[in-house]
């Protein structure tokens, strides 16, 4: 069985008609190192697949297993830690904390889980140099540029080692030039780690860059 | 652009704020009926689209000042948020105002209502004719400026339930003002009896009854003081026989007190004891018919009753008032000694001169003064005669005596009792002392006296030798006399004509030769009880007298000579000897009689000279409805009291303008970005943005005007039922003036605006970038630490803080006050402004990484808008510095406030029994074992009292004169051995707030400094330290030694100075001098009416049978005892009640403090919704992003706690150090607690909207 299952996944959402169906029996697999961009245009229902998978939303039927574990079996508080643990998120917006610095916004997901150790500062370091920002480390938000905002995102998403890595749009934001770069930068840096990498993005030029794509069309797999 | 400009002038983006405000474009419409606040989400919903309707209708006019009201109208919301907290510093202004106009007027209604229509009152210490009145009306000057002129009786009394049988059980009622009234009383006011009380009738007022627990039908007793007295305090004044009953009186109706019900001759809003009988009733019960001892003055016209005249009334009446001498208690008599050679022949001449009597036996001194002129026209003859208990020859046996001009067949004696003696210079024309060669001795030394022939025979005694005087010393002490002595040298003998005839019943005695001019008894002034008795036998004396020393011949002398004198001696010697007493040096003047000038003519000068308008004696002229207006100005300024504890919550109000405004720009500041990047420039943004916020602080002030009313309204309500205490009785009503409700809603506008164009300063600082980007406010530069402009501000203010501290301890009064909300106000801000600096340190990313924890973050989301944290801790702050600072001010009261004293009393008569002797107790009647053994133990301080205005804080009016107390030297005593008793008692004596003393004897004991001497003759005076500052508003700064003039109210002025001043005690609302001084400057008054008793026990069913005993004994002389504690407790009520009022602007400050907590908690929150949805997807559980926002709350609450318990700690330090205040920790603790829970709930709204924000909306920044 791959590490991330995914069966027959369906998304409905109420309206004062019949229900939408926005996502329609989705199945896939990853094995750890894969990595998948989903194309699609919009309104196909990639970042409520991308909800689902990174259990911020729960599928109206269908089931997902991410290596032995169905998160939605979980208690809401356990279903936390899960996430916390084991996958990692990137936005189109970076929502970095104005008040603290790089390092300590890519810090913060220690806090969900106490307090930062000298072991994650040096983590959080690492992955700073990593993504090429370890000079820029004690800046705040506001004196990087949007590039350099979403590599600290970046950074932020892996601090916890999760197995699967989500980004919505992560380059949406950003010139070509800069998108190219923090996608090359994200696959990088995940190589030697063996993660999991599922990629939203409008862009086939971004998603060529990964190994694998599909393309979601009214809620379905193509 | 003119006044305004075209809507299609400007871009799309303009158009749109236009018509839905700062909004962004892509917000969707929230479906408020799904909330579940429903019902007031649909006023809300409701209230939006009548807004939009109305903002709508407005597009097609655009102006500026259509965009003002269409902004103002679209953020409602926000703009309603500003315009409450307006509204709530103007409730708080406005109301403080008007709290201060609705004791004023309440106090002159209450003033105005209990005078009726009377002007003014004539009132004498004597009785005098009641035609008086009707003789001032009559005058033609008087109807110019009065109304009527009623006689009345005013008399303090004392009332008793007459229930036979069941005496013990009697209701009784001391300091009662009886009436006297005539059948006009109606002219008078209403309020008075239904019908004038016939003859055996009484009517009371409601407070009396009550008091007497007395219904209409019952009996009551009245106890009547007798006037026209001679002084108590000289030998020959009655010291127990002071009052007549007057029983039986039927009670036929009980009257409210309101208007003349609650009539009493010193302003007060206390309810006074009022009791109205027929004037007729008080005349014959105290044998005055026809007589009054008031005059009752009406106002003109109703219009004139509410204003104030210039003192013109009291001048006024004294120069229209024309009392005969007989009203002032003098009388010209014409003596003549008559005599006939033979039974049928015509009557010769002998004696004949003028005597001008006073009917008090002595002249007062400044009486002499004023008829000195006169007296040395008419050559006038000043005399004093006084008793000699006994004249006895000193130098010689009886045997060895010569019997030369002794009657036959007489027995020598050593000596004689019971005789007169009169001090007087001889005259040409009036001698009386001459040689046997009818030269008159007009150069009598000191050491000589000129005996009659009948007493140098009864002696035995010839010319050269000497004789010893023993006399009663002038002036008595607790009624008790003295005897002192003076040897004389006998001069000469001036020889006495026997009459033929004794003097029988009223018949003088008949002369067959003529009298010489020693044969005068008119010399000796009339003693009731003495001169007026037909036999020695039938004396009853007001000094000890035994009978048993009165023999045939002093019988005999009684009947053929009367009160002749016996001796003579100087004027100068009888002055030395018998004039040191403060009532007066002449018993009667005598002037010979002169052809062409009558009786008549002399009575007229001397009435000329008594009815100088400054003189009158005996009469005093109390323009009460003028003190009473200007007495109902207060003792304090309640506006002033109310407005400096809302000064924190007029600060904590703004604050939170301040803060609901910015965060309200906040919210727009994209737009406002817009139109600077569409060609505004900063000026025309703030004058665009200022016009908003005057308009919605114009229409908040509106409403804080009418919360103001309201605000005011029910601190009436409270002071009027829950915080009764601080006014004693419920008699405030709400007055508005329009002058308070301009001022209230004017500041607060401008307040307010001055306070948001402060806030809007901050727009020049952020970016055009960062406000299109829609960044509320700009980020704080890195490293912000304390600058040095900052660091200077701090340490100015700090210092200032501390300096005022400093002073704090060193002033007293008002100008404590000041330092108390002074050093209260620089601490705070300091406070403040240490926190926000502290805040933009945060953002230092050179803090240590290892920092970072769950808590750190909080602080540093805190310190992610400094401003709004900063003015969220200031609104915490405000309400817990108002709430902790008042809180110290609490008092509980103590042995030190009774001076260790158990029981304070009154009495309606002076008592001149020494209570604290055995011998003083049995003249009062307290005999018996039982009744010695319980008094030997206690000890009663007895001080003498001229009776004022109740200066102590249970009157809200302002005293013009309070009482005074002549402090006895046995409370000096007793001051130094409850210092040698302290290390059991530590706490038995007065405790003082401030003195003069410099010696270490004045030191331990202030009270000795009543007898400190002042080169300016000032009266060193004692008083309660609440008094001198806030009734009588003496000093602003240190209090001893501070010099003030009081017009006593014969029109004297006195100077006097502070020397100590007493703290929260007993003693409060009275001025206290030495007993000496006392004696000095109101001479008239006699005995003592206050008293402090102390036992030698603390055992209270032994304080209550000591009030039994001693109020049961002196009875008739109104005795009124009371635990001392409970007096304490009721004068620390009032400070303690209006600190409770003040309190509950604490409360409202902190209702204002847990607002803005909320409110920047939430904003916060919603500000920060994607960062906390990114921080959930980062497996943030729930429970910890709820713990982060109640920390980041918890947080800006204590340190609003901390501030405010700074600043109130500062502020209050120099008052705990005096001891004027003490940290009630266990309340303080429990309120700390409330605030803090309250805040707490403020912030689990901000938690509450952390839990339930939906996670993708806020991902998708929808």
């Amino acid at each position: 069985m791959a590490d991330l299952c995914v069966n027959n996944l369906t998304k409905d959402f109420p309206t004062r008609q019949d229900p939408l169906r926005v996502l329609r029996d989705v199945s896939l697999g990853l094995d750890q190192g894969d990595n998948l961009a989903i194309l699609g245009p919009s309104g196909s229902g990639k970042s409520t697949l991308l909800h689902i998978l990174g259990t911020l939303d729960l599928p109206t039927s269908g089931q997902v297993q991410l290596g032995d574990i169905d998160p939605f079996q979980l208690a809401p508080p356990q279903l936390a830690d899960f996430r916390g643990q084991r996958i990692g998120f990137i936005f189109q917006e970076h929502y970095l904390l104005p008040q603290l610095s790089a390092l300590e916004n890519v810090l913060v997901p220690i806090l969900a889980i106490g307090r930062a150790e000298p072991a994650d500062v040096d983590r959080g370091r690492t992955l700073l140099e990593c993504v090429g920002l370890i000079d820029r480390m004690d800046h705040h938000p506001a004196e990087l540029s949007g590039g350099e905002r979403q590599r600290v995102a970046v950074a932020r998403a892996l601090v916890r080692e999760p197995d699967l890595l989500l980004a919505d749009e992560p380059t949406g934001n950003l010139d070509r030039t800069n998108a190219v770069s923090v996608t090359e930068m994200l696959l990088n840096v995940l190589s030697p780690e063996n993660k999991m990498l599922i990629v939203v993005t409008h862009s086939q030029e971004i998603a060529s860059m990964l190994n694998q794509q599909v393309e979601l069309i009214e809620g379905r797999l193509q | 652009m003119g006044n305004g400009f075209h809507i299609h002038r400007v871009g799309p983006e303009v158009k749109h704020w236009l018509l839905n405000g700062f909004v962004a474009k892509n917000q969707k419409p929230v479906d408020l009926r799904r909330h579940p606040f429903n019902s007031l989400l649909t006023i809300f919903y409701t209230s939006s689209t009548v807004i939009n309707s109305l903002r709508y209708s407005m597009i097609s006019m655009l102006s500026k000042r259509q965009m003002v009201l269409g902004a103002a109208l679209h953020y409602w919301r926000i703009n309603l948020a500003v315009a409450l907290a307006v509204s709530a510093a103007t409730a708080v202004l406005t109301g403080a105002l008007i709290v201060g106009d609705s004791m004023r007027g309440s106090l002159r209604d209450l003033a105005l209502s209990r005078l009726g229509r009377i002007d003014s009152i004539v009132l004498a210490d004597r009785f005098f004719r009641a035609d008086l009145a009707a003789e001032l009306q009559a005058n033609h000057h008087f109807a110019t400026q009065f109304g009527k002129a009623h006689p009345a009786f005013l008399l303090q009394v004392t009332l008793e339930q007459q229930t036979p049988g069941q005496e013990a059980q009697a209701g009784r009622a001391s300091g009662v003002l009886v009436w006297g009234l005539d059948d006009k009383y109606q002219e008078i006011g209403a309020g008075g009896p239904a019908s004038l009380p016939g003859p055996g009738e009484i009517v009371l007022n409601e407070p009396l009854a009550r008091e007497l627990g007395a219904v209409v039908g019952d009996l009551v007793v009245v106890r009547l003081p007798k006037l026209n007295q001679i002084p108590s305090d000289t030998p020959f004044g009655h010291k127990v026989d002071i009052v007549r009953n007057l029983a039986g009186l039927q009670v036929t109706e009980i009257i409210p007190a309101q208007g003349i019900g609650r009539f009493g001759l010193n302003p007060t809003q206390h309810l006074p004891l009022n009791a109205f009988v027929k004037m007729s009733t008080i005349a014959s019960a105290l044998e005055q018919p026809g007589q009054a001892n008031a005059i009752l003055v009406t106002s003109k016209s109703p219009e004139k009753m509410a204003t104030v005249h210039k003192s013109h009334t009291s001048k006024g009446l004294s120069e229209l008032l024309r009392p005969t001498l007989l009203d002032y208690g003098f009388q010209v008599h014409e003596v003549r000694q008559t005599f006939r050679p033979q039974p049928d022949a015509t009557e010769q001449l002998g004696v004949h001169y003028m005597q001008l009597t006073s009917d008090r036996m002595l002249i007062p001194p400044e009486i002499d003064a004023a008829l000195a002129p006169i007296l040395a026209d008419y050559n006038a003859q000043r005399v004093l005669t006084y008793l000699a208990n006994t004249i006895q020859r000193l130098d010689l046996e009886p045997s060895q005596r010569s019997k030369k001009g002794a009657p036959h067949g007489s027995v020598l004696r050593n000596e004689i009792p019971y005789s007169t003696v009169t001090a007087i210079d001889a005259t040409m024309l009036l001698g009386p002392l001459s040689t046997a060669a009818e030269e008159t001795i007009f150069d009598l030394k000191d050491d000589e006296i000129v005996l009659n022939s009948w007493t140098a025979a009864e002696l035995g005694v010839a010319i050269g030798e000497v004789v010893q005087l023993q006399y009663f010393v002038p002036e008595t002490t607790h009624g008790q006399t003295e005897e002192a002595t003076a040897t004389f040298r006998i001069r000469d003998i001036v020889n006495l004509v026997e009459p033929a005839k004794p003097y029988r019943n009223d018949q003088p005695a008949v002369y067959r030769k003529r009298p010489t001019l020693a044969n005068d008894p008119h010399l000796t002034p009339e003693v009731e009880g003495f001169t007026d008795r037909e036999s020695i036998a039938d004396w009853d004396p007001p000094f000890p007298f035994d009978q048993r020393r009165i023999t045939d011949h002093d019988e005999r002398y009684w009947d053929y000579y009367r009160t002749t004198p016996k001796g003579f001696v100087s004027y100068t010697t009888g002055k030395k000897l018998w004039g040191t007493n403060r009532f007066g040096t002449i018993t009667s003047y005598r002037m010979p009689a002169q052809p062409g000038r009558s009786r008549d003519e002399l009575s007229a000068h001397i009435l000329e000279a008594l009815r100088q308008p400054d003189l009158h004696p005996g009469f005093l002229f109390l323009p009460v409805r003028e003190q009473g207006l200007q007495a109902a100005a207060g003792t304090t300024s309640f506006s002033g009291l109310f407005l400096g504890f809302s000064f924190f919550l007029i600060a904590a109000a703004l604050m939170l303008v301040v803060l609901l405004f910015r965060l309200g720009i906040g919210q727009r500041v994209r737009e406002v970005g817009l139109l600077y990047a569409t060609g505004w420039n900063l000026r025309q943004v703030t004058r665009l943005l200022m016009s908003e916020a005057i308009l919605v602080a114009g229409a908040g002030a509106l409403c804080g005007v009418l919360g103001g009313i309201f605000y005011a309204w029910l601190m009436i309500v409270g002071l009027r039922t829950w915080w009764l205490a601080a006014v004693v009785t419920p008699f405030l009503q709400l007055h508005i003036t329009p002058t308070s409700l301009w001022i209230g809603g004017l500041s607060s506008v401008v307040a307010a605006s001055v306070s948001i164009r402060w806030s809007l300063r901050r727009l020049k600082t952020h970016s055009l970038r960062g406000m299109l980007a829609g960044e509320p406010e700009p980020m704080m530069a890195k490293g912000g630490r304390l600058t040095s402009a900052g660091a200077y501000a701090l340490g100015v203010l700090i210092s200032l803080g501390l300096s005022l501290i400093v002073l704090g301890i060193f002033l007293s009064g008002e100008a404590q006050a000041g330092c108390f909300f002074g050093c209260g106000t620089t601490m705070l801000t300091a406070s403040l402004l240490w926190v926000s600096r502290k805040f933009c340190s945060y953002t230092d990313s050179s803090l240590c990484i290892r920092r970072l924890t769950l808590a750190s973050l909080a602080v540093r989301n805190m310190a992610r808008r400094p401003g709004r944290s900063t003015l969220t801790i200031g609104l915490v702050a405000c309400a817990v510095f108002l709430i902790g600072a008042i809180s110290c001010f609490q008092l509980e009261p103590s042995l030190e406030g009774t001076g260790g004293f158990d029981l304070v009393g009154t009495s309606d008569r002076p008592i001149h029994a020494d209570l604290n002797t055995q011998q003083g107790r049995s003249a009062v009647g307290l005999i018996g074992d039982e009744v010695e053994q319980l008094l030997s133990k206690t000890t009663t301080v007895a001080f003498r009292l001229n009776t004022g205005d109740d200066a102590s804080c249970l009157n809200l009016y302002q005293p013009s004169r309070p009482s005074i107390l002549g402090v006895p030297p046995l409370l000096v005593q007793l001051h130094t051995q409850s210092l040698a008793d302290d290390s059991q008692h530590p706490t038995h004596h007065f405790r003082w707030a401030e003195t003069l003393a410099e010696t270490e004897a004045e030191q331990n004991n202030p009270w000795l400094l009543l007898d400190k001497e002042f080169p300016d003759g000032a009266v060193p005076v004692v008083l309660d330290k609440n008094t001198a500052m806030y009734s009588m508003h003496l000093f602003t700064l240190r209090g001893a030694g501070t010099a003030f003039e009081m017009e006593h109210e014969d029109g004297r002025t006195v100077r006097y100075r502070i020397v100590g001043l007493l703290s929260n005690s007993i003693l409060q609302g009275k001025l206290l001098i030495a007993a000496t001084q006392f004696k000095r400057l109101f001479p008239e008054i006699g005995g003592y009416r206050y008293f402090l008793t102390k036992s030698d026990t603390a055992d209270l069913a032994q304080t209550d049978k000591v009030t039994s005993v001693l109020e049961g004994a002196l009875n008739d002389q109104g005795l009124d005892l009371q635990p001392a504690i409970q007096v304490v407790e009721s004068l620390l009520a009032v400070q303690n009640t209006y600190l409770m009022t003040f309190q509950s602007l604490g409360a409202l400050g902190l209702l204002l403090g847990t607002f803005g907590l909320a409110t920047v908690q939430l904003r916060n929150v919603m500000e920060r919704q994607g960062e906390l949805a990114v921080m959930r997807s980062s497996g943030f559980r729930l429970s910890r992003l709820a713990w982060m926002v109640l920390l980041e709350n918890t947080n800006l609450l204590l340190l609003g706690l901390l501030a405010g318990l700074l600043a109130a700690t500062m502020a209050v330090l120099p008052h705990w150090l005096l001891g004027g205040a003490s940290v009630p920790w266990a309340a303080l603790a429990k309120l700390f607690g409330v605030v803090f829970l309250v805040g707490l709930a403020g912030g689990l709204l901000a938690v509450r909207a952390v839990v339930l924000a939906p996670l993708l909306p806020a991902l998708r920044k929808e």
